[in-house]
């Protein structure tokens, strides 16, 4: 129980220290909203359109009482409007949330799945065809960049066959080409941690043991061992899913996805206050709720972790 | 073996079941057109989004520029300036709103007093404006400050015609709203009422692109018909490969500001010197399309400049000799022991200025010349501060179809981009003419002057006149775009 407080109040302490110091950090950007949005219309920096601009973005207010009016207004859901555009946070935010997701949660958990058996096989079969391709597979995407992958495949099937259609239509084939980039850039990494947990255990006296009384060695990986290197796997895979958020900004570009990346970017360019702090305090929270159900997980798994 | 390629298989198998469907492209609709484009409006307020609403062909403004540059109305056939700051207009009564209903008197006037009361922009030019109808077809405007150029003042961006319809606008351009995606796409479908040639226009989507690689595959893959925004390189890759790529005229001039409070350039031979060494042609080479600047305003203008800009190596070398310069063993010129060095900045948002900052570099290290570069963020605030010897820059000079507006900001006495306080007497005298001339030769040659006092004094280096690149589909193969990104959708669109 004290454990479960002390553990709730640091999250708590983070989200309010963290939202000062977001504020804070936004508000220091070299040049404001209203120097930008000027700027895209060529429009001169008067006092008079200063102002003007300041007022409508409700900038002309102390700064105390703007991070008050704002972290008010989102502990109580309302997180507020953009300053460029006008429109409620929050509901752009959850219309943009499934792209990002579908690529990041989706992507992940497909390449997580994917390197749990190939990592398996790699660590049954040393110097295995698994074992090969896994290595260059890890080789490969972190020598490729994503977006080169992504011009590649549009190239390929968008402009040479003629297949299929990124940019117009429903989207469907450009969300599936980024799931399936985000599953291949995780799958090698993953598949890697997975083989080295398998090996481990490979090491220890219980599987020697076992084997040894005739046991067939996939049952023994398979049934016996395979919790250690599912805890890694998660472990691995947990910390890879703050990158849901942002991280798919290279493939919401190419493939032209409305994602939260594309959000992300398009209000840093316009130095757009309440959607950069909202932003990022929502990562907050995202962290927050990957790192109980990470917590929860282990638990289950009986791995033992220090909070 | 046999059971992994099974099992392989089989998770292809998977994979198509999870995902669905076959990979067949659908085929787009063959009337609809689709422009790729590096944003559309975030909402249709006319307060908010004004200029964006009549560049993707919603709204218009009470009078328009054609692609000659001379400003057009469908809405007023007459307008009479009755006293200092009284005017009146007498409309041709054919303009209806996208619902059907007559844009008459008192729409406009309704509109324009909502946008003076509403956005402080508005009042720029001549104060507070009054708009009241005097019958269906009369509308008088009263100004609180006089000006010659009323009809410019209502071409200008801010001052769109609407009428609000609950809780939604309604517009009178070629097109109307159908679905707008924010930051995303727009959908558009021909506004009935605009003219007899509703039904011949197509429906068209504007889709947002961040990554121009991306957008030029969209279009060689067909998704595209219109390519906005084509880099020089683009431009010439597109042309090779056979599709239409049309170089059309920016209106936007591409120049630099001279810091004359510090730095080298403060000394006018120094100034002269640079502008002398500076290769335009080179330039509009390397850009593949354009003019040699020959004012401030785009040569369509009537009011354009008409300076000669030439390159002479010797002559610069002349000058900064005189200026107490001389090169040193490395053939750089330097002054007490200190070399010339010019710290050149521009932006990154007009792909066009690195380009030529990088080519002014290399310019300037041929004749001798140190300099440094930087693509600022900020480049309002770099050029407040005078963190700068020469900084590139880009604008549209005459958006609303005449030459003060933006001689006044750049030149005149706390003008909004006269950052390095440039003072005239014989500009400020000229200007203060034009504030009081009606549009016409008279005020034409007014602002040639100007220009050519500007070459002299060089507070302001012309550069280049662009020409801006569009690639097109078949489909819209005949389409012009003019006046650079102001109208990316006119009514000419598809016809």
């Amino acid at each position: 129980m004290k454990k479960t407080f002390l553990y709730l109040l640091k999250w708590f302490l983070i989200f309010f220290v963290a939202s000062i110091l977001i504020f804070a950090v936004v508000r220091m950007m070299p040049s404001t909203p209203v120097d930008k949005w000027l700027d895209a219309y060529h429009l001169p920096h008067t006092e008079e359109n200063v102002t003007y601009m300041r007022e409508k973005m409700g900038l002309d207010t102390p700064l105390t009482t703007q991070y008050l009016r704002w972290i008010g207004n989102f502990v109580r859901g309302d997180w507020g409007v953009s300053l460029v555009s006008g429109e409620n946070i929050r509901e752009r935010f959850f219309a943009k949330m499934p792209y990002s997701f579908s690529i990041g949660i989706a992507g992940l958990v497909l390449g997580a799945t994917a390197a749990f058996f190939l990592g398996y096989r790699a660590a049954k079969r040393r110097g295995g065809f698994c074992d090969r391709f896994t290595a260059v597979l890890t080789v490969f995407t972190q020598s490729v960049p994503m977006f080169i992958l992504s011009i590649i495949i549009i190239y390929a099937l968008g402009v040479r066959l003629r297949i299929a259609k990124f940019f117009t239509g429903d989207g469907k084939y450009a969300l599936w080409c980024a799931v399936l980039i985000t599953a291949l850039y995780s799958m090698g990494g993953l598949s890697r941690v997975v083989r080295e947990a398998f090996r481990e255990e490979m090491k220890k006296s219980y599987v020697k043991f076992m084997v040894s009384r005739g046991f067939p060695r996939e049952t023994v990986l398979l049934r016996h061992a395979c919790k250690p290197a599912l805890a890694s796997l998660i472990s691995a895979v947990i910390t890879r899913f703050a990158g849901v958020f942002g991280g798919s900004t290279v493939l919401e570009f190419a493939f032209a996805i409305p994602g939260l990346s594309t959000m992300l970017v398009t209000a840093m360019d316009s130095r757009d206050y309440n959607i950069l702090q909202t932003y990022i305090l929502v990562v907050i929270l995202w962290m927050f709720v990957v790192h109980l159900v990470l917590h929860l997980v282990l638990q289950l798994l009986g791995v033992r972790r220090e909070t | 073996m046999k059971k992994r390629s099974i099992l392989f298989l089989t998770g292809i198998a998977a994979m198509s079941v999870l995902f669905g469907g076959t990979f067949t492209a659908e085929e787009a609709s063959p009337g609809q057109i689709t422009i790729g484009c590096g944003y559309v409006a975030d909402n249709t307020n006319p307060v908010d989004s004004a200029w964006d609403l009549t560049s993707h062909g919603i709204s218009e403004g009470i009078y328009m520029q054609d692609a000659q540059g001379n400003l057009v109305s469908r809405f007023v056939s007459d307008l009479e300036r009755k006293d200092d700051l009284t005017w009146e207009a007498t409309l041709t009564g054919t303009v209806k709103f996208s619902d059907g209903t007559d844009c008459d008197a008192q729409a406009l006037a309704d509109c324009m007093n909502y946008l003076q009361a509403n956005n402080t922009m508005t009042n720029g030019t001549a104060g507070v404006v009054t708009f009241t109808a005097q019958d269906e077809d009369t509308l008088e405007i009263v100004t609180e400050r006089a000006t010659p150029v009323m009809s410019s003042l209502l071409a200008e961006w801010c001052n769109i015609v609407f009428k609000q319809d609950g809780e939604d606008f309604l517009y009178t351009g070629p097109y109307m709203v159908e679905k707008l995606d924010s930051g995303v796409s727009l959908e558009l479908v021909p506004n009935p009422y605009y003219d007899d040639r509703a039904e011949d226009r197509s429906n068209v989507t504007l889709k947002v692109f961040r990554d121009a690689a991306s957008m030029q595959l969209a279009f060689e893959g067909g998704e595209i018909d219109l390519m906005f925004g084509l880099t020089p390189e683009i431009a010439d890759i597109l042309s090779g490969e056979g599709f239409t790529v049309k170089d059309y005229d920016a209106g936007y001039q591409y120049f630099a500001f001279t810091n004359l409070l510090s730095g080298p350039m403060a000394d006018p031979k120094v100034r002269q010197a640079i502008n002398l060494v500076l290769d335009r042609e080179e330039m509009t080479a390397a850009l593949k399309g354009g003019r040699v600047a020959n004012g401030i305003f785009a040569q369509y203008y009537s009011f354009a400049g008409e300076v000669e800009e030439i390159t002479d190596v010797d002559a610069a070398a002349a000058l900064l000799e005189e200026a107490g310069y001389a090169k040193n063993d490395a053939g750089i010129y330097e002054k007490d022991g200190e070399a010339l060095s010019i710290h050149m900045i521009t932006y990154s948002a007009r792909a066009d200025l690195p380009i030529l900052m990088q080519l002014a570099a290399s310019q300037l290290m041929k004749a001798g010349i140190e300099s440094t570069t930087d693509v600022v963020d900020d480049i309002g605030a770099a050029l407040e501060a005078g963190e700068y010897d020469v900084a590139f820059y880009a604008q549209h000079t005459a958006p609303s179809g005449e030459p003060s507006a933006f001689l006044n900001m750049a030149l005149g006495e706390g003008g909004s981009r006269n950052y390095a306080a440039y003072q005239s007497d014989e500009v400020d005298e000229l200007l203060t003419k034009m504030g009081e001339t009606e549009p016409g030769e008279e005020r034409d040659q007014l602002a040639k002057d100007i220009q050519a006092i500007v070459a002299e004094d060089l507070p302001i280096i012309y550069l280049v006149d662009p020409q801006w690149h569009v690639a097109l589909s078949e489909k819209v193969a005949d389409y012009v775009p003019y006046c650079g990104d102001y109208y990316v959708v006119n009514a000419e669109l598809g016809l």
